[in-house]
């Protein structure tokens, strides 16, 4: 899970380019002033390549915060 | 190790470095054993600690065995860690790793690493362009993509991206922010889905010219690039939608044909969703969720595209081939292997080099020269040429012949002066990864792509750099290849001339026979005046690139003087291949664009031109004549050419004629059909010039 946390902080700090980002579990669009549709758009597409994984609609849709996005990742297989 | 294997490893190690609690520990632990994933580990260690230069050689002590991402990944991170120290080989370096990379989010990243060194050091640039896009579908992340493929090819992207889906009312209205942006480039990115065609129509042919009336109302101001529509792969009608007249596909495909047939450059979407696969083309998630398409990776290869026909609006479309040849255009070395022992027909590798061969003969014939680059006798060398019975090219198709011992850099700049053309615009193939590596490091300006070993492969490699887009195909075009013969037959005649008379270079010209046209801007003449003011870089004094429509714009304008000249000789038709463009302003005359093609030089067509303007001048009853010289990198050939017609320096780069002057006279053999006189009103101008001095319009 560290290590999972340590991954998606990387694709956070890419998106926002930004290398001191830290992110938490409750983190969300109100936290970051840069995090707009755009950028959400991209974290996917970001994770989505780190993790080797499809989001569904609905995820895509319904993913508002860190949390909701590791919960995502965390109920697929990953590599 | 697979290519993906590559990436992943690479991926481990940068991740393995940064999760060091000491690096520099970790450092003085690690090794340089040549081994892939430790090396790039002791690379990322580096930077990590400080050191940059000493991670870029880490880096390139590799050579990649993929060249797409992991050379992408490598140039990234070689650009990245050698800026400090040596911006300039940092930004090529960038630039390559553009050129290599597929995935959406390395480009991305590349994007950021040029913004980032941008605010330190300004990239070499050749040109800027302002381009506007609007679209019926989210362009976000299209317009990093272009701006960073703009960057590799030279171009410093000025990018405007409307609002989404705001299409008619950001080029109507007066006030919207595409207006007051000013583009160059208008590009129109519909896709088919904004069209709302009906399932099956009743009325197709109602249903196509709407549509296309529709969007030919948008065409107005700039370049328009005109996106044709996906014909998508999900169609509930299955094969029917292309055979039913009603069909989607089929109107399409007719929406698509009429576009194409247009005035404004047509971009052809459906035909690189199938280069890229349209069941992967479209990712219908992101479509919900963004509106995003086409999916990420496909952006990659559209706005490659895209980019492909920027350079070519930009001027900066490669111009000629150089090639080598035992590997290259057939199989086995001439040398030792002879005429009858080279592989080229007749089994499957020859077949591979004959069907090359047929590629570079049909590009030869829409107006790319090819030229020999090779290391053998000139006689081994010609000799498949002249009696290999499968030899597709023959040596007539070959503007320029060097075979030779000389090296290959030297033979490519030979190549470059004979053509008369930038080495920059020159594309270099060669079987041998050691004449590759040895022509980028002497010649970096030169494209060379990395052919793969496999002769059957070189086709698609060739045609997927995307190195010879083009706007139009001109007469000029079609007749260069001959055009590139008659100027070496000129060559050999004016060594002739020279050799067996006493006779001077002035004598010689006497003897082609020169006859020249001159004529105003015409609507018949325009894609050719436009093509030649963009890519027109030696005899060109301003070097002010224009747009076919600011080019239109001066065929009705008042107080504009346009001139084209054509030229002929007894040794063949050279075409349209020169510009003056002057306006009066008050009682001056300001020669705002001249230039002339690098094929017609040394025959003193400059005299003529030049002539006719100061004549027209004179006739309008104008004071002066001023012209300027803006010196690019590649123009010094006419710094010093208004002074040698007699006009004064006024400040640096500024010229100026006083039309009261005798003007000067052109040699008598120039034969000279001027049609830009205003011949009807001639001795009324003059009339009105000597009662109203200085006070015309």
């Amino acid at each position: 899970m560290r290590l999972m946390n340590e991954r998606v902080q990387r694709v956070f700090q890419e998106v926002f380019d930004d290398e001191n980002l830290v992110v938490t579990d409750a983190m969300s669009a109100k936290d970051i002033p840069d995090w707009d549709s755009l950028a959400q758009i991209k974290l996917l597409i970001g994770l989505e390549e780190e993790f080797e994984v499809k989001f569904t609609t609905h995820e895509v849709a319904s993913m508002t915060c860190v949390g909701d996005l590791k919960k995502a990742l965390a109920s697929k297989n990953l590599n | 190790m697979t290519e993906r294997e590559a990436v992943t490893t690479i991926r481990d190690s940068v991740r393995r470095a940064k999760s060091c609690a000491n690096a520099e520990v970790a450092l003085a632990a690690s090794t340089s054993n040549g081994d892939f994933g430790a090396t790039w580990l002791r690379a990322a260690l580096l930077e990590a600690c400080g050191r940059g230069a000493e991670a870029a050689a880490e880096l390139e002590s590799l050579t990649d065995a993929f060249w797409g991402e992991e050379r992408a990944l490598r140039k990234i991170a070689i650009a990245r860690n050698q800026f400090a120290t040596d911006p300039s080989t940092a930004w090529r370096n960038l630039a390559e790793a553009v050129q290599a990379a597929r995935n959406y989010s390395t480009l991305a990243a590349a994007e950021k690493l040029v913004n980032r060194m941008r605010r330190k050091h300004t990239p070499p640039f050749r040109r800027h362009l302002k381009i506007a896009m609007l679209g019926t579908v989210t362009l976000d992340l299209w317009t990093p993509i272009l701006r960073v493929m703009c960057f590799a090819a030279g171009i410093d992207a000025e990018i405007y991206a409307g609002p989404f889906q705001q299409v008619e009312q950001e080029i109507l209205d007066p006030a919207s922010g595409l207006a007051s942006f000013h583009p160059e480039i208008l590009i129109l990115a519909l896709d088919w889905r904004s069209l709302n065609l009906p399932d099956e129509a009743a009325d197709p042919d109602a249903v196509v010219r709407d549509k296309i009336a529709g969007i030919k109302n948008l065409w107005r101001g700039a370049t328009v690039i005109q996106y044709g529509f996906e014909v998508p792969e999900i169609d509930a009608y299955g094969r029917l939608s292309a055979t039913l007249p009603g069909g989607q596909a089929h109107m399409l495909r007719a929406i698509n044909n009429a576009l194409a047939k247009s005035d404004v450059l047509f971009f052809d979407v459906d035909q690189i969703a199938g280069i890229y696969g349209k069941a992967q083309w479209h990712d219908p998630v992101l479509w919900f969720a963004a509106r995003q398409y086409p999916a990420t990776d496909a952006i990659a290869l559209l706005m490659r595209h895209q980019t492909a026909l920027l350079r070519a609006v930009a001027g900066l479309t490669s111009k000629c081939i150089a090639l080598d040849l035992d590997g290259t255009l057939w199989g086995g070395i001439i040398g030792e292997d002879g005429v009858a022992g080279i592989r080229l027909g007749g089994s499957p590798e020859g077949e591979a080099y004959a069907e090359f061969q047929r590629y570079l003969l049909a590009l030869n014939r829409r107006g790319i020269p090819l030229a020999i680059c090779s290391k053998n006798n000139d006689a081994d060398a010609r000799a498949p040429f002249e009696e290999h019975p499968e030899m597709v090219l023959k040596l007539e198709d070959i503007a320029v012949f060097a075979a030779n011992w000389s090296t290959k850099d030297q033979n490519l700049r030979h190549i470059a002066r004979t053509l008369n053309i930038g080495i920059d615009s020159i594309v270099f193939l060669d079987d041998n990864p050691i004449e590759r590596a040895l022509v980028r490091e002497l010649v970096p300006e030169v494209t060379v792509p990395e052919l793969p070993s496999d002769p059957a492969l070189y086709v698609a490699t060739l045609h997927r750099g995307l190195h010879f887009e083009a706007l139009a195909l001109t007469q000029e075009d079609r007749q260069r290849a001959a055009s590139y013969r008659q100027n070496s037959e000129r060559q050999n005649s004016e060594r002739q001339t020279l050799a067996t008379t006493s006779g001077s270079v002035d004598e010689f010209l006497a003897g082609l026979n020169i006859q020249i046209e001159l004529r105003p801007f015409d609507q018949a003449n325009l894609a050719r005046i436009v093509q030649l003011i963009n890519k027109t870089n030696q005899f060109n004094l301003t070097t002010r690139r224009m747009t076919s429509a600011e080019v239109s714009a001066l065929l009705d304008r008042n107080g504009c003087y346009t001139q084209f000249m054509r030229l002929r000789d007894k040794f063949g038709d050279s075409g349209l291949t020169g510009i003056l463009i002057a306006l009066e302003e008050h009682d001056t005359f300001r020669i705002d664009n001249w230039l002339i093609s690098c094929r017609v030089l040394g025959r003193r067509v400059e005299d003529a031109m030049l002539a006719a303007a100061l004549k027209f001048a004179r006739l309008r009853g104008l004071r002066e004549v001023r012209g300027e010289y803006i010196p690019t990198p590649k123009n010094a050939q006419v710094s010093a050419i208004y002074e040698k017609f007699g006009f004064s320096r006024q400040a640096e780069n500024s010229f100026s004629f006083a039309l009261n002057q005798e003007i000067f006279t052109i040699p008598d053999w120039l034969k000279v059909d001027d049609a830009t006189q205003d011949s009807e009103n001639e001795t009324d101008e003059r009339a009105r010039a000597t009662s109203l001095p200085g006070s015309v319009r």
